[in-house]
C-alpha cells in the first residue's frame, strides 16, 4: 500500500515499480483463489503495457 | 489399488492414488519446502510455499493436490524458486526477525527455509524498512505457562488446529481478514481469560517462535546463586526419554542418569525423581479406587495426574468433578512433601527448600501456582522447567551431555520402580494402578505384569479385568477430544467403566507441550518404547514394593488415605470460568 501511495503521488522509485511486481506476481500466481489470482491483474497489466506512465507523474516535479 | 504413474523433476515414479504430490515427491527423494504442512494435521495449503508446477505457467500446492496419471511436475524451475521465495518474502514483510533472541533460533522452520533460497538482507530490503512496521497485537504474557509473540506469528492455522480438533478446546481461532488476519482467542481475549487448558500442544506445532512456554530459567539461575536456598530438582518419567532428542541422542533412549549428573553440574544439591511420587500417586489413587468400589461411591473414578486434563475438565465437564481422584499430580506430591518430610528430616526451614520440577508439560506450570497447592502459605512447588527449557539450561551452561558420567538419583526420593516410569506413557498410570490394586485386593502375585491392552496409540482403549472374583471396567483416553467422549457417557450416565485415566496430550506425556519439538511422525512411538524399555530394566516394577513408599508411611504420613496424607497429597477442584 505504501508503494502504490507513493506512485500515485510520483514519488515512486524504479525500485518500487520492480518491488511491486513481484508482490502482485507472487499474488497471481501463488493464491489460493480466483479473487486472489484476478485482483493483481490491473496493476501487471499497468506495468506491462505503461511502465512509463508510473514514473510519468515522477518527471513533472 | 490401483497405481499412477507421474513425473517429478523428470523422474518416473509409480505411487498409489490419492498420493499427494507432496508425498510422491518424497519417494523420489526430492524435498518440497513446507511450512503449514504437519505430518499429524490436515493439508491446509494456506501457507502456499509447497507451490509446484504441473503445466508451464500453471502452479498448483503440492500438499493439497493429488496426483494424476501422467502428470508431470516440475519442482524446482526458476518459475517456481521466484514465486516460492516470493511467497517466503511476503511471509518475512510481517515477521519479526529478532532471530537471535529467538526461542526457536536454529530449530525454526521458517529460518530454515530463509538458508535453503538463500534469502539475504538485501532481498528483504527490497521493502524500505520504513514500509516493514511489523502489524500484529500485543504479546500475550497473561499466565504462567504460554506466551504468544504475535509479531512471530505467519498464520499457518496449525495450532487452531491441535487446540480445535486434537484438544477439543476450540481457544484458538482466525480473526479478521486478509492482511489483519490474526491468530488468537475469540474476541481478542488473552488466553488467561479463555478456558485454555495450557496443554501446550500449540507450542509444540508452531514451525517458529510465536507460541513458547513461559521460560523460568533465570529463577533457576537465581536460585542456585543464592546460597541460603537448598535448591532442589525431580524429574517426570517422560523427560528422560525425551531430552536426548536435544543433544541427537536417537529418539526414545534413555539418558536418566546423564541427565541427573548434569543437574548436580548445574549446581542442584539434591536430583530426585519424580517416579518416586508416582508410585505415592499409585498407593494413594489406589486405595481410593478400592475404598469408592467397595464401599459403592462415586464411580468411574477418573485420573488426575495431567493439568491439561484438569484444567479442561474444570472449565469443559465440571459435572464429572466428582468422578476425579482427590489425589494431586505426582508433581505436586512431591512439592508438598519436599516442604514437609523433607524438610524436617534435614532440619531446613521449608522457606529455605527451592523445589524445582523438571517437566514434559507447560499445564504443570500453572497447576504449581494454583491456590490449592500450597503448604501453610508456602508454594510446594518453586519453579518449572520443560524439557526444553532444561535443555536449553544445560547447553548454556555449557555441558558436554552426551560425554557426561552417569550418575544416580539421590535418596531417598530417588528410590522408584517400573510402575512409575510408565506414567510417562499412555495407559501407564492405569497399568501401574492395575499391578498395585491386584495384588493388594487378592493378595496373590500377579503372573504377568504386563497389560497390553492398556498400552499404545489407539485414542480410546478400554479392558476388562479379572481382580479376583471382581471384574473391573478399564479405560484409556488421551487428547482430550477423546477424553471429551468418555466424558460425554458419563454425562449421561451410560458410563459402564470403574475406573478411567485421562492423558491430556496424545501419547501422554511423552506427547506433552513440553517435549522437544520435532515433526518426525514416528516420534512418540519412540518415545514410548523408551519408557517401556526403562520399566523392563527396572528391578522393582511394583509401586507397592517400593520400599522407600512403606518407610514414609511407617515414618510419616500413617497409611494410605490417612487425614495426614488427606491434608498433604490430596486436594480439590472447582468450576472454571
Amino acid at each position: 500500500m505504501n508503494i502504490i501511495t507513493r506512485l500515485k503521488a510520483g514519488e515512486g522509485s524504479e525500485n518500487d515499480v520492480v518491488n511491486i511486481e513481484k508482490i502482485a506476481r507472487t499474488m497471481k500466481y501463488a493464491s489460493f483463489c480466483g479473487l486472489g489470482q484476478t485482483a493483481p491483474t490491473a496493476l501487471l497489466s499497468a506495468i506491462h503495457h505503461c511502465p512509463q506512465e508510473l514514473f510519468a507523474r515522477r518527471g513533472d516535479q | 489399488m490401483s497405481k499412477i504413474n507421474l513425473t517429478i523433476d523428470n523422474q518416473k515414479i509409480s505411487v498409489s492414488e490419492n498420493t499427494t504430490i507432496l508425498e510422491a515427491a518424497k519417494k523420489a527423494h526430492i524435498i518440497i519446502p513446507t511450512l503449514c504442512h504437519h505430518p499429524d494435521q490436515k493439508v491446509k495449503a494456506n501457507c502456499r510455499i509447497c507451490l509446484v508446477e504441473t503445466a508451464p505457467g500453471k502452479l498448483v500446492t503440492a500438499c493439497s493436490t493429488p496426483v494424476r496419471e501422467g502428470m508431470e511436475v516440475k519442482t524446482k524451475t526458476k518459475f517456481v524458486r521466484e514465486i516460492q521465495k516470493g511467497v517466503l518474502e511476503l511471509i518475512l514483510a510481517n515477521h519479526n526477525q529478532d532471530c537471535l533472541k529467538c526461542v526457536r533460533n536454529g530449530n525454526c522452520e521458517l529460518q530454515d527455509l530463509c538458508e535453503k533460497f538463500s534469502i539475504s538482507r538485501e532481498d528483504i530490503d527490497i521493502v524500505p524498512a520504513h514500509d516493514i512496521a511489523i502489524d500484529s497485537i500485543e504479546m500475550d504474557l497473561s499466565n504462567p505457562s504460554i506466551v504468544r509473540d504475535y509479531s512471530k506469528c505467519i498464520k499457518c492455522n496449525r495450532c487452531i488446529e491441535v487446540c480445535r480438533e486434537v484438544q477439543d478446546a476450540s481457544i484458538l481461532s482466525g480473526s479478521f481478514r486478509s492482511a489483519q488476519y490474526t491468530v488468537q482467542p475469540a474476541y481478542g481475549k488473552k488466553l488467561s481469560e479463555t478456558l485454555c487448558t495450557y496443554c501446550g500442544q500449540c507450542s509444540t506445532v508452531c514451525p517458529v517462535g510465536a507460541i513458547y512456554e513461559k521460560s523460568e530459567i533465570d529463577d533457576i539461575w537465581d536460585a542456585l546463586d543464592n546460597p541460603e536456598l537448598h535448591v532442589i530438582a525431580q524429574i517426570a518419567p517422560a523427560v528422560r526419554v525425551s531430552i536426548g532428542e536435544e543433544f541427537d541422542y536417537e529418539p526414545g533412549t534413555p539418558v536418566t542418569g546423564k541427565l541427573v549428573s548434569s543437574l548436580k553440574r548445574l549446581g542442584f544439591d539434591q536430583v530426585f525423581d519424580t517416579d518416586f511420587t508416582a508410585d505415592l500417586t499409585i498407593i494413594e489413587e489406589g486405595y481410593e479406587l478400592i475404598d469408592r468400589i467397595q464401599n459403592g461411591k462415586t464411580l468411574p473414578m477418573i485420573t488426575s495426574c495431567s493439568p491439561g486434563w484438569i484444567n479442561y475438565m474444570e472449565g469443559f465437564f465440571p459435572e464429572v468433578i466428582d468422578h476425579v481422584s482427590t489425589c494431586k499430580s505426582p508433581q505436586q506430591m512431591f512439592g508438598a512433601l519436599s516442604k514437609t518430610y523433607y524438610a524436617e528430616k534435614m532440619n531446613i526451614h521449608p522457606s529455605k527448600i527451592f523445589t524445582v520440577s523438571i517437566m514434559p508439560c507447560t499445564a504443570k506450570k500453572f497447576e504449581a501456582r494454583r491456590d490449592e497447592m500450597m503448604t501453610n502459605g508456602i508454594p510446594d512447588v518453586d519453579a518449572v522447567l520443560t524439557t526444553r527449557e532444561l535443555a536449553r539450561l544445560i547447553k548454556s551452561a555449557g555441558l558436554d551431555f552426551k560425554n557426561l558420567p552417569e550418575e544416580k538419583f539421590d535418596e531417598p526420593f530417588g528410590i522408584t520402580t517400573g510402575a512409575a516410569v510408565i506414567f510417562g506413557a499412555t495407559g501407564g498410570v492405569m497399568e501401574a494402578a492395575l499391578r498395585t490394586v491386584y495384588e493388594v485386593l487378592t493378595k496373590e502375585t500377579l503372573d504377568s505384569l504386563e497389560f497390553y491392552d492398556v498400552r499404545g496409540m489407539e485414542g480410546i482403549k478400554a479392558s476388562k479385568v479379572m481382580v479376583g472374583d471382581l471384574e473391573v471396567n478399564v479405560a484409556v483416553a488421551h487428547g482430550l477430544s477423546n477424553a471429551k467422549q468418555l466424558m460425554q457417557e458419563i454425562k449421561e450416565g451410560q458410563s459402564p467403566y470403574h475406573f478411567i485415566e485421562v492423558m491430556s496430550c496424545i501419547g501422554g506425556c511423552i506427547g506433552g507441550g513440553g517435549q522437544p519439538i520435532t515433526n518426525d511422525p514416528g516420534i512418540k512411538e519412540k518415545r514410548l518404547s523408551g519408557v517401556y524399555f526403562v520399566d523392563q530394566s527396572m528391578e522393582i516394577r511394583q509401586s507397592h514394593k517400593n520400599p522407600t513408599i512403606t518407610k514414609i508411611y511407617d515414618d510419616f504420613l500413617g497409611y494410605p488415605n490417612s487425614a495426614k496424607s488427606h491434608e498433604l497429597l490430596h486436594t480439590h477442584y472447582k468450576r472454571r470460568k
